[in-house]
C-alpha cells in the first residue's frame, strides 16, 4: 500500500523535502512506518518522530488523513496522508 | 451639513460653530478634536467633519464604549465578536498580547488559564508592568484586559494545563490559542483538544524566537482544525532568545486569526 506524508517546519528541514510517498506492507502501524521514514531520511529525522525506545516521539502531532493518529499502534491504510509536525520552544 | 460627532451622525446648519456642537452633545467637553487634531479656539464646522468631544478623566459607560466600537468594526462584525468565546492557554509573550488584541477587538468573553507569576525577565517581551512583578499572570492580565475594555467577560483560571483538564477549562471555547513556551507543552495541548473536543480550531505558533525577519512569520494550516503562526523552525535556545517585537508580531498573528475564524474564515 502507499501513503503521501507531508512534513511541517523542522521535521521537513531534517526530511529535505515538503512531502513524500511510501510504500509499506498492508496493515503497516504508525510506528513502523515511521522506522521506514527514518530509515530513508536519517538520523536526525529519526530522532524527531520516534524516541530511543522505538516508541512514537511524545512531541510530534501527527494526523492521519486530518484527524490525529490514535497512538503508535494505529494501522494505516492504503491512501492515507499523514501530516507531521513537531512544534519547536517558544512563545 | 452632516458631521460625525463621538461616531455619531449628526444634521447641523452650514458652518455651524464647533463651540454650539459641544453645547448640544456634551457641554462639560473640555477636549476637542476635529478631524483627528486638538483644537484650542472655536471654529467653524464644515461638512464632513469629524468631532470627538471629551471630558478629560471620564470612563465612558458601557454602552458607549460598546457604541464607539461597533462603529469601529461595523456593527455586523462586532455582533458576532461579542458573542463569541476565545480561550488562551498561557499567558506569556504570546498568551498576554493575544488577550490584549482580542480584548481591544471586543471578544465578548475571555478564558485565560496559566499557573505562573509575573517574573522581572518576563518584562521584556510579555504584557506586564513591573508593578505587577510577583503576581499571578491571570490577575495581573485581567486587571490590565479591565482597563482596555471593561465591555468583556473574563474568567480566569491560575493553574497547569493538563491533557486532563483541558476539556473542563475549554470545553466551550469557540477557538483555542495555543500560547505556551515550552514544546512537549504545545504537543500535549494541540493533541488533548484533538481527542476531548474534535473540530474545535485551535491557534498555536511554532518559531517565533529570534530576531529574524518578520517576513517568515505565516499562518499556515496544518490540519482542518489547527492553525500555526511562525516560521515553524526558530527555537527558543541559547544565542536565539524570545523578544518583543518578533513574539509581538507573532501574537497578532494568532489573534487576527481567531478573528478570522469567528467571522467564518478557514481559508488562511
Amino acid at each position: 500500500m502507499r501513503v503521501k506524508v507531508h512534513f511541517y517546519g523542522q521535521i521537513r528541514q531534517k526530511a529535505g523535502v515538503e512531502h513524500t510517498d511510501i510504500d509499506l506492507a498492508e496493515g503497516t502501524v504508525l510506528r513502523l512506518a515511521f522506522s521506514a521514514l527514518a530509515a530513508r531520511h536519517g538520523e536526525e529525522f529519526g530522532r524527531m518522530v520516534l524516541e530511543p525506545s522505538g516508541r512514537v516521539h511524545p512531541n510530534l502531532i501527527c494526523l492521519v488523513n486530518d484527524v490525529p493518529a490514535t497512538g503508535d499502534e494505529h494501522v494505516l491504510k492504503d491512501g492515507d496522508g499523514v501530516a507531521l509536525f513537531s512544534p519547536v520552544a517558544g512563545g | 451639513m452632516r458631521i460625525t460627532v463621538n461616531e455619531q451622525r449628526l444634521e447641523v446648519p452650514d458652518r455651524t460653530p464647533l463651540s454650539s456642537v459641544r453645547r448640544q452633545v456634551k457641554p462639560d467637553a473640555d477636549v476637542l478634536v476635529v478631524n483627528g487634531a486638538p483644537v484650542a479656539d472655536d471654529l467653524s464646522l464644515a461638512d464632513g467633519d469629524t468631532v470627538v468631544l471629551i471630558r478629560r478623566g471620564e470612563v465612558p459607560s458601557v454602552a458607549e464604549l460598546e457604541h464607539l466600537m461597533a462603529a469601529r468594526h461595523t456593527p455586523g462584525v462586532h455582533a458576532r465578536v461579542r458573542r463569541a468565546c476565545v480561550g488562551i492557554a498561557g499567558l506569556g509573550g504570546l498568551g498576554s498580547a493575544v488577550a490584549i488584541a482580542l480584548a481591544r477587538t471586543g471578544v465578548g468573553q475571555l478564558v485565560l488559564v496559566d499557573f505562573d507569576v509575573v517574573e522581572p525577565s518576563n518584562l521584556n517581551r510579555q504584557q506586564y508592568f513591573v508593578d505587577q512583578i510577583g503576581r499571578p499572570k491571570t490577575e495581573a492580565l485581567a486587571e490590565t484586559l479591565r482597563r482596555v475594555n471593561p465591555c468583556i467577560e473574563v474568567r480566569t483560571h491560575a493553574l497547569r494545563i493538563t491533557a486532563e483538564n483541558v476539556p473542563l477549562l475549554f470545553g466551550r471555547v469557540d477557538v483555542l490559542v495555543e500560547a505556551f513556551d515550552r514544546a512537549d507543552q504545545k504537543s500535549m495541548l494541540i493533541r488533548a483538544v484533538a481527542a476531548c473536543c474534535p473540530g474545535k480550531p485551535v491557534v498555536g505558533a511554532s518559531g517565533v524566537a529570534g530576531h529574524g525577519s518578520c517576513g517568515s512569520v505565516q499562518v499556515r494550516r496544518v490540519g482542518p482544525w489547527l492553525y500555526i503562526v511562525g516560521d515553524l523552525e526558530t527555537a527558543a535556545q541559547p544565542g536565539t532568545g524570545l523578544m518583543a517585537p518578533r513574539v509581538g508580531v507573532a501574537a497578532c498573528m494568532q489573534a487576527n486569526t481567531v478573528l478570522r475564524l469567528l467571522l467564518g474564515e478557514t481559508e488562511m
